[in-house]
């Protein structure tokens, strides 16, 4: 017989992990808390592995990879193959471990208020469907968008049942819908508009937080790209959101000024360089539809001096190709479809249309109703049965009013859900779904690009997908013409094949749609100031989107809410920014607790006193404004609102700190004309250098390129266990997070700027904290990490002390985690018991397991190949992770770059991570 | 020396061990029972976590740290001060020598306790302890925290032994008039010491030497706690005047402390005849002398800060007088540096009640001094993202207050099981006077 060698055997093993990695997950595993003790032959204990999956935390639907360790998913990763994300995941993202092991998760279907078994929830669901069908009465569903099969398995499914298209409703949270308004107005086009930032020279965003909402991560991916190429960006809005902070400068007009702005630089645009291809008719009639929009008119109406409405109308003009992107939800009042418009036209005299704002033909979908006549045919008697599917219609800011009232019109309402939100709640049937990371599926962002959904993991609890919830009513209905046989799963594997799980994502070309501005693009411009609801010498109110909650919903996952806000710090809460003046004449403090009055009710929130946000401004998180609104739509600086002291205070941690660095040049900037700092000088020292023979890891942080998400907080926290620690303990500042985002608001040479800093432990050669710990139980080690031993630590507090960068954290409490929660630890990272120091580690575990995978194929580790977990989720790939004794390797080679700079370079800690400073104007 | 006379000190000095006042007893509930509510405090910590301390993100070290701070300063004039008066063959010595000797190991006893309570697991309190462990790994000797370790132990020690051996004498001597359990106590503690010519010989041989190290040792060790301060890189810690602003501020609050104690004695055991007004105006002088070398201090420290241009350092002196704690700021130049300045008044010096009161506020400035320069430096570091405000919570000022109980009950048990005051030196002043007084007849 032949002898089992060493290289037959890792082949055969090569093989076996090959085949797990697409088809391991279908193992019959128990499902209990423990998922398996005698572990199937493919899953190597102590190994980890890799599943690519597409996340559907938020309509952007990027691509993912999860780690999955003994059966359970600990950590996520973006899908570098994913063309939307390109291997960065933002915060919501990385959150969804967190909702995979929540502890609102529903664990076995419910109704009226209690849990039941699947049998009798089968036959509640099938005779509810049965009693709707019988009274002759419409059944409908209400979906978030899926773009993909689930949508037409769920237009099947009504057709089974006997009913249009037309009653699958889709609700979203974040639509858009003045943007497609806008373009049909100036274009005549119902292409599907794909913003290509990277190649625009200079990008123009009208309130459009590109970064915070619609596709974050591909967005900010494409600005980091186009900043890298010498691109410049500009920002007209509100207030200083992400996107502001990640541009060059942010233009503040006066609140609803907007339109009148960018009709303006229409004008300039068209008269000093109008672009050849443009149809001399069309020419001359825009010039007159755009002649009261004189710079001089322009600069009254939004508060800007003329020279600066000229100066950048030559600025576009002088950088082709440009790229007008908005308006955003901050803009989305009445006006927003003129505006879109205006924006898109001047899209068209910028030359941006097929180079930076290329189109797509739409893909083709049956329509459904809208939510209002869903809830029109409700309250009418219409429907006998509406089946929720993972949507939280009512839980939604405030919730949709008008559908609320209207479900006591509904005989039967079941929702398919993961956790017991406000829509289950009131529904009469609970049935619990599968968590995506659980599910089969697909979602396809946009036409081309198709994201492939596999299970990563055995479902935790006892739950369901919701289409074979579905089809097992329809089968009890006996309504099974034009439905799959099998299972849902087997329905996406048909579709989707190994190899197109394998790489989580499926391409195809995608056929673009010619536009061209329309004759009658601007015809009609109402150009009146908007109206302006509410008291009179009331704040106007501006409902700011962020990337927390990517769908305007307050989000309920605690690591969420426990990662502060970069610019505003408040964590747990929203808050109200006010400009300083407007601050004064309230008599209100940085964290001063104050009510705002809306047409609706009264929202109370602490105040950020800030000179981020226009005077007369009251910006309040999106979610937080919508309890302020009678209706589900958005204020766009339109509503005005009251605002009263009321005398309680709730500041944040960070009042008591500066939002200004005090001359200290922490975030630090170049010119984009000379992008290189003044060498720094070596400063003499007692000891002996510190030797690291073999490797020096660390990092670089390219601010250039950071945009605040906060994606790399939200991955070190699911990476290495961090606690919640909640508001209260937030609040007295024992936030555990390793990496935080740092920033700063101070007036620049062409207004007020934001700089943004993440910091995590510096790694420093020389560190202060390393000398003065009693116990050693932090210590340098010989590869550059200031490495800490927890069980040496007695808790000293020394090191948090002596630290100039103040980012050693303190366990204070043994902070509980309960419950499902305990399965999503990293089992590679120790958990922390009360009273020790700890901090960033650099990730070591993963430095470990790639000298380990190097070691044991006798090699030396590759650059690229140990990536930190805060640099692996990065969407702009702000932080680079490598080895800086290397000169070859990428953070060896960006450290060596004219703008690297060390943190607090004059204390001569030396330390591991180097920031790259930002490029900005300079006066 | 007349018979008499040596029975009225013997008796004076054993009454204050034997009468026990309705007075003391209330004394001694009272700190027994703030040391019962501190340790009940200390226990919440230790089950639930420091968390229910005010300490937070910058502010690391708080009330707790303060109160070690201060005990190790008033622990210094006892040794120091007596150990000098030796030397200075001061007739004030025989008065006060031993209470403020004992006062220097009560106040390292509890001060020890401090760092204890303060860390995030007390219980592995012993890895700081230079001592040969299975895991082959000794403490970090860079760590300012492990020379405080050696520093305190050693003067502790030493000022223990200092105590004892002075005690000596008296314990034998009292052995043979004292009844009841003292009698066999303080016999085994004489270690057989009788009073003859040899033995009083190496007594004297051996007093000096201790003396002599304790004086240094002092110095030293208040000056290795000031470095737990100075060798950090924090602004307004980071000072190389530190280490004699420490002992400054130590001799300064120990001397305040020691006329509290004094005072008290005097009163609670009518030793008036002892410690006598001159004393405490001698006391006063020092006292005045080391509030203007704070007061110079605290100036210096400031010119510094401006001076050597580091933005960072500017800012915490900048908002030490007018940010969020200057109430503390002015309520320690109030007592620290003005209140002392009314010593300059002979009235003020020969009032007894006057000086209690400048003491009690010398004492008080100097908690909050360094309760000032550990917060305002931590709670204004580097990045201006990181500042942070602390205020101590309940359990933290129970354990405070408990600290000063714990210090009080050892006290008052010291002073009833031991005697207060030497018997021997008493003597021994006693014997000189009269012997000069002799003299003085036997020449006119």
């Amino acid at each position: 017989m032949k002898k089992l060698g060493r290289r037959t055997f890792l082949g055969s093993a090569a093989t076996v992990l090959g085949t797990s990695l697409v088809e391991g997950c279908e193992s019959k595993l128990p499902r209990s808390m423990v998922p398996y003790v005698t572990p199937p032959d493919d899953a190597v204990p102590g190994l980890a592995r890799w599943y690519r999956t597409t996340c559907r935390a938020c309509p952007a639907a990027c691509g993912m990879t999860a780690r999955v360790r003994e059966g359970r998913a600990v950590q996520l990763e973006g899908n570098p193959e994913h063309p939307l994300s390109r291997g960065g995941l933002c915060p919501v993202g990385q959150a969804s471990i967190e909702s995979l092991y929540g502890p609102g998760r529903l664990a076995s279907p419910w109704a009226h208020g209690k849990p039941i078994g699947w049998p009798e929830a089968e036959k509640t669901l099938a005779d509810g469907l049965r009693a709707a069908l019988d009274a002759g009465k419409s059944v409908a569903v209400l979906t978030r968008p899926e773009p993909g099969l689930l949508d037409d398995f769920l237009v099947r499914w009504l057709g089974a049942l006997g009913q249009p298209a037309t009653h699958r409703v889709v609700f979203a949270g974040t639509a858009r819908p003045w943007l497609a308004a806008g373009q049909r107005r100036a274009l005549g086009s119902e292409a599907l508009p794909v913003p290509v930032l990277a190649a625009a020279r200079l990008i123009l965003s009208i309130g459009d937080d590109f970064v915070e909402e619609w596709t974050p991560v591909e967005s900010a991916r494409g600005l980091a790209e186009q900043r890298a190429a010498g691109g410049r960006s500009l920002y007209v809005g509100p207030r200083i959101s992400l996107t502001a902070a990640s541009s060059d400068s942010w233009i503040p007009v006066e609140p609803g000024s907007e339109l009148v702005l960018v009709l303006g630089l229409c004008r300039e645009v068209l008269r000093t360089a109008a672009p050849p291809e443009l149809a001399p008719a069309l020419r001359t009639a825009l010039v007159e539809r755009l002649a009261p929009f004189d710079p001089a008119t322009v600069g009254t109406r939004t508060g800007l001096s003329p020279d600066r409405v000229s100066v950048l109308a030559r600025v576009l003009t002088a950088s082709r190709p440009g790229l007008v992107l908005g308006p955003g939800r901050v803009l989305a009042g009445t006006q927003a479809d003129r505006l879109a418009e205006a924006v898109m036209v001047l899209n068209g005299l910028l030359g941006a249309f097929g180079n930076t704002l290329r189109f797509l033909a739409p893909p083709e979908r049956p329509a459904g109703w809208d939510l209002e006549e869903l809830a029109r045919r409700a309250r009418a008697g219409e429907i006998g049965a509406l089946v929720f599917q993972e949507v939280d219609p009512l839980g939604s800011g405030a919730g949709h009013r008008e559908l609320a009232e209207a479900l006591g019109q509904v005989p039967f309402t079941a929702a398919l859900a993961v956790e017991l939100d406000d829509t289950a709640r009131r529904a009469t049937l609970v049935l619990p779904d599968h968590h995506f990371l659980e599910s089969w599926g697909d979602a396809s962002p946009r036409p081309g690009v198709i994201g492939v959904q596999q299970p990563v993991m055995t479902p935790v609890l006892d739950t369901r997908a919701a289409a074979d919830i579905l089809l097992g009513a329809a089968r009890a209905l006996g309504k099974t013409s034009g439905l799959p046989d099998g299972t849902w799963a087997d329905v996406v594997r048909g579709v989707y094949d190994v190899k197109d799980r394998e790489h989580g994502v499926k391409l195809s070309e995608a056929s673009a749609a010619p536009v061209a501005l329309s004759g009658s693009a601007l015809s009609d411009l109402p150009v009146t100031p908007p109206p302006r609801r509410g008291p009179a010498g009331g704040l106007v109110l501006a409902a700011a989107p962020s990337i927390r909650e990517l769908d305007g919903r307050v989000p309920r996952s605690a690591l969420l809410q426990e990662i502060p806000d970069p610019l505003s710090g408040y964590a747990w809460t929203g808050w109200i920014e006010l400009h300083p003046s407007t601050a004064a004449e309230l008599g209100v403090h940085e964290g001063d607790v104050v009510a705002l009055g809306g047409a609706r009710g009264e929202v109370a929130l602490p105040a950020h006193v800030t000179s981020a946000v226009h005077p007369g401004v009251a910006a309040v998180p999106a979610a937080q404004a919508a309890a302020l609104l009678d209706a589900e739509a958005l204020p766009g600086l339109e509503l005005r609102v009251s605002a009263r002291r009321t005398g309680e205070r709730q500041p944040t941690h960070l009042a008591a700190g500066g939002s200004e660095q005090h001359g200290r040049e922490l975030a630090r900037s170049v010119s984009h004309q000379l992008p290189v700092l003044p060498p720094a000088r070596p400063l003499p020292q007692m000891y002996a250098p510190v030797e690291h023979p073999e490797h020096r890891w660390g990092m670089t942080v390219d601010l250039d390129r950071c945009t605040g998400c906060g994606a790399c907080t939200a991955a070190c926290y699911v990476e290495n266990n961090l606690p919640v620690v909640g508001a209260e303990d937030v609040r007295r500042g024992r936030s555990m997070s390793w990496i935080r985002i740092h920033a700063y608001v101070e007036p620049g040479p062409e207004g007020v700027q934001a700089s943004l800093l993440p910091l995590s432990c510096q790694h420093c050669t020389n560190a202060p904290c390393e000398v003065v710990c009693p116990t050693f139980a932090t210590y340098h080690t010989r590869e550059g990490i200031n490495a800490q031993i927890y069980p040496r630590c007695i808790g000293t507090r020394y090191c948090e002390n002596n630290c100039p960068y103040g980012v050693r954290r303190f366990n204070f409490f043994d902070w509980p985690r309960h419950g499902l929660a305990r399965l999503g630890l990293n089992p590679d990272v120790s958990v922390r018991e009360r009273g020790v120091s700890e901090k960033c580690t650099l990730c070591v575990q993963r430095v470990t397991a790639g000298q380990e995978q190097a070691k044991m194929e006798n090699r030396k580790v590759r650059d690229g190949e140990i990536v930190s977990a805060c640099a692996a989720s990065c969407p702009t790939r702000a932080i680079t992770f490598g080895d800086l004794r290397d000169p070859t390797s990428q953070a060896a080679r960006l450290a060596a770059d004219g703008r690297a700079y060390r943190l607090l370079e004059e204390l001569n800690t030396q330390p591991g991570v180097v920031f790259l400073a930002r490029r900005r104007e300079k006066a | 020396v007349d018979t008499r006379e040596v029975i009225r000190i013997e008796r004076d000095i054993i009454a204050t061990m034997s009468r026990t006042g309705w007075r003391y007893r209330v004394g001694l509930g009272l700190s027994a029972g703030m040391v019962v509510v501190g340790g009940i405090a200390w226990s919440l910590a230790l089950r639930r976590g420091l968390g229910v301390f005010g300490l937070n993100e910058p502010v690391m070290w708080g009330a707790l740290i303060t109160t070690f701070v201060f005990f190790i300063g008033v622990s210094h004039s006892g040794t120091l001060v007596s150990a000098i008066l030796y030397f200075a063959r001061s007739p004030l010595r025989a008065a006060i020598g031993r209470s403020a000797e004992a006062m220097t190991v009560i106040t390292i006893l509890t001060a020890g306790l401090y760092p204890i309570i303060h860390i995030g697991r007390s219980w592995l309190f012993y890895f700081v302890l230079a001592y040969p462990s299975q895991r082959q790994l000794w403490p970090n000797f860079r760590s300012p925290l492990t020379w405080d370790v050696f520093a305190i132990s050693s003067y502790v020690t030493v000022s223990a032994l200092f105590l004892y051996m002075g005690m000596l004498p008296d314990l034998a001597m009292l052995s043979r008039r004292v009844n009841g359990w003292r009698r066999p106590f303080f016999r085994a503690l004489s270690l057989g010491f009788s009073g003859t010519d040899a033995e009083w010989a190496l007594l004297e041989k051996a007093y000096p030497i201790f003396a002599g190290v304790v004086i240094p040792l002092a110095v030293s060790v208040h000056s290795v706690v000031s470095w737990d301060f100075a060798m950090s890189v924090m602004p307004g810690w980071h000072s190389s005047i530190f280490a004699p602003y420490f002992v400054a501020g130590a001799i300064f609050s120990g001397i305040a402390m020691a006329i509290l104690l004094l005072a008290g004695l005097r009163r609670g055991y009518r030793l008036e005849r002892y410690i006598r007004p001159g004393h405490f105006e001698m006391l006063s002088k020092l006292l005045l002398a080391a509030s203007l070398v704070m007061t110079f201090t605290y100036a210096t420290e400031f010119f510094m800060a401006f001076f050597h241009g580091s933005a960072a350092e500017a800012e915490v002196f900048r908002w030490r007088p007018t940010g969020a704690y200057a109430w503390v700021f002015w309520l320690v130049i109030a007592c620290n540096s003005a209140a002392p300045l009314a010593c300059f008044w002979g009235r003020v010096r020969r009032s007894l009640p006057a000086l209690v009161i400048i003491s009690v506020l010398v004492s008080v400035g100097m908690w909050f001094e360094r309760f000032l320069f550990i917060v305002t430096t931590l709670a204004h570091t580097y990045l201006p993202q990181n500042w942070g405000l602390y205020r101590p919570t309940v359990p933290e000022v129970l354990i405070c207050l408990g600290g000063f109980g714990w210090f009080f009950t050892l006290f008052l048990l010291f002073i009833k099981i031991f005697p207060s005051i030497s018997v021997a030196e008493t003597m021994e002043r006693e014997h000189a006077a009269a012997h000069s007084a002799e003299l003085e007849a036997n020449h006119a």
